[in-house]
């Protein structure tokens, strides 16, 4: 800095240093912000592969009420095919549906109706093919609080009713086992799939519910299906390799295995029936 | 020379904007307004007033807001007092208070709702008391309300508070050496003088309450006309009918902005 005179001025600092100063002061907060930067963005580049992808990932999208039978045959199709990983994605079959539609990254869709796969056949490789049968079942918490004895005391006011809701399979299941059996339920709760509707019953929190039989079988105590039904619609489950699958062999193996006698075996050793 | 000097007028050509801040600035703005846009290119123009229409649809907006209003009501009535307290009675204890009461801000919906329902449900802590006494809150509107409670309360003791610190104390001191008794005060000096901050902390705990999704339907359950909420409505309409979620979705949004703008006005009438 000069003065009028063009001498510089004793007190101002010199030039020099305080060039270099701000230009290490510039430095180090060029530095802060590439490290906030790299920390913020790193993540992203390394999630833009999914984490476990390779070619030998397969994922299938199945519904709720395949949870147990499902990971058993995981397991087992795993130790068969050692390099081929197997991820399950469970969720009401509808909601699975819709994702497909909007694009996610399954290779292998197994539904819990007709009407779910239906949505999504023109996505699969060859025709879906029917893998298992479940219908429903009335069933009660343990002690049986609500002194239920059949489907029509699902019409009884007096008690806490749950159902699935007609947006998933067990949903549309119960409409029409309610209707085959004529009774009119006075439903407390339309459960968003079986599992919530399963837990819910687990929990002592309904006084009577339409589950699974396959939920039921699985349940060891912890609920108490009534005898089976005389009229009793049944859901057939499909089960399809879709388009988009990353490797469409392994996507058709793991299909080819639930078909399987093995994979039957499983099915039908969780309460699910055969087609 | 005159001593009155113009107003200052903008002269951003003395403080620019520096370009990487415009550039995240931007961004800022596309990731928030790039959902609203995917939104409004999937609303069902022909067949829109036909939904908006529907029976189910109706149901879950006059359940949303009804049950919103009366938890908002509950949450003003028991939060305002105890924002005040917090506020002029800071102590160790009011401090752990305050934690407690703000925690379900934080806390993710779906846990708020699995602790409604070990606490409240059928044969939840206190609920199976409830029940055998005949009142059973799971799958009733009562059921509902109370969940929003649980999230519409916390807002408003937060933003009451806020609105409580910007009242000057010595408005109240004056008043009590003129002889105010205490709930004189209260009422006619610090809360006409916090209203607006107030009215804020009431629209915003509304806003929460007619949002809540994840507490509701684990507590609450979903049944159209007793407990299935707009949330709940349009969640299970994404399934099977994507053009009544759209709908439901925009009227959601239209309410929200609605919300903002008063809030935005009442807070601006302060100052």
């Amino acid at each position: 800095m000069t003065n009028n005179n063009g001498a510089r001025s004793r007190t101002a600092p010199r030039r020099s240093a305080g060039r270099w100063q701000s230009t290490a002061r510039r430095a180090r907060s060029l530095a802060a912000l590439v490290t906030v930067g790299a920390a913020t963005l790193l993540p992203i580049t390394t999630s833009c592969a999914p984490p476990g992808h390779s070619e030998s990932t397969v994922t299938v999208f199945a519904a709720a009420s395949l949870i147990k039978p499902f990971d058993e045959m995981g397991a087992t199709f795993e130790r068969q095919h050692p390099g081929i990983d197997v991820r399950f994605s469970y969720a009401s079959s509808s909601t699975l549906a819709t994702q497909i539609t909007a694009g996610a990254p399954a290779d292998v869709f197994a539904a819990a109706d007709v009407e779910s796969m239906t949505t999504v056949q023109a996505l699969t490789t060859a025709g879906p093919s029917n893998f298992a049968t479940n219908v429903l079942t009335v069933a009660v918490p343990p002690g049986n609080p609500g002194r239920v004895t059949g489907i029509r005391d699902l019409a009884r006011p007096d008690l806490i009713v749950g159902l699935c809701d007609p947006s998933a399979p067990c949903g549309r299941l119960a409409a029409k086992t309610l209707a085959a059996n004529g009774v009119t339920a006075e439903v407390d709760t339309f459960e968003a799939n079986n599992q919530a509707l399963f837990t819910r019953l687990q929990q002592r929190e309904l006084d009577v519910a339409l589950i699974y039989r396959s939920d039921a079988h699985n349940a060891g105590g912890t609920v108490v299906s009534l005898p089976r039904l005389k009229r009793a619609p049944i859901d057939v489950y499909q089960i399809g390799a879709l388009d988009r699958a990353r490797d469409r062999t392994q996507a058709q193996a793991f299909v080819d295995f639930t078909l399987s006698a093995e994979g039957r075996a499983i099915l039908t050793s969780n309460g699910f029936g055969q087609p | 020379m005159s001593n009155r000097f113009p107003p200052p007028r903008r002269r951003s050509h003395l403080n620019p904007t520096p370009l990487p801040l415009t550039i995240l600035a931007s961004a800022a703005v596309l990731f928030v307004a790039v959902p609203f846009a995917g939104l409004a290119a999937r609303v069902p123009w022909d067949t829109f007033t036909d939904l908006l229409g529907r029976p189910a649809v109706h149901s879950a907006l006059l359940l949303s807001i009804q049950s919103a209003a009366t938890a908002t009501g509950i949450s003003v009535l028991t939060g305002v007092p105890l924002a005040w307290i917090l506020v002029r009675r800071p102590s160790p204890t009011n401090k752990l208070v305050r934690s407690l009461v703000t925690v379900p801000m934080v806390l993710p919906p779906v846990v708020a709702g699995a602790m409604m329902l070990f606490a409240l449900g059928i044969n939840g802590w206190l609920g199976q008391h409830l029940a055998q006494a005949g009142l059973i809150l799971p799958y009733t509107t009562a059921g509902v309300i109370v969940v929003q409670t649980f999230v519409a309360l916390p807002q408003v003791v937060v933003t009451a508070e806020a609105a409580f610190h910007a009242v000057d104390i010595r408005y109240e001191q004056a008043a009590t050496t003129c002889g105010a008794a205490p709930w004189a005060v209260f009422w006619r000096i610090v809360l006409p003088l916090a209203r607006p901050g107030l009215i804020a902390a009431a629209l915003l705990a509304w806003a929460k309450a007619l949002g809540e999704f994840g507490a509701t339907i684990t507590f609450a359950g979903n049944l159209p006309g007793r407990t299935q909420t707009m949330p709940l409505a349009i969640s299970l309409a994404l399934e099977n009918e994507p053009g009544a979620a759209v709908v439901m979705s925009v009227i959601l949004v239209v309410i929200s902005i609605a919300v903002l703008v008063a809030v935005d006005s009442t807070t601006r009438r302060t100052s």
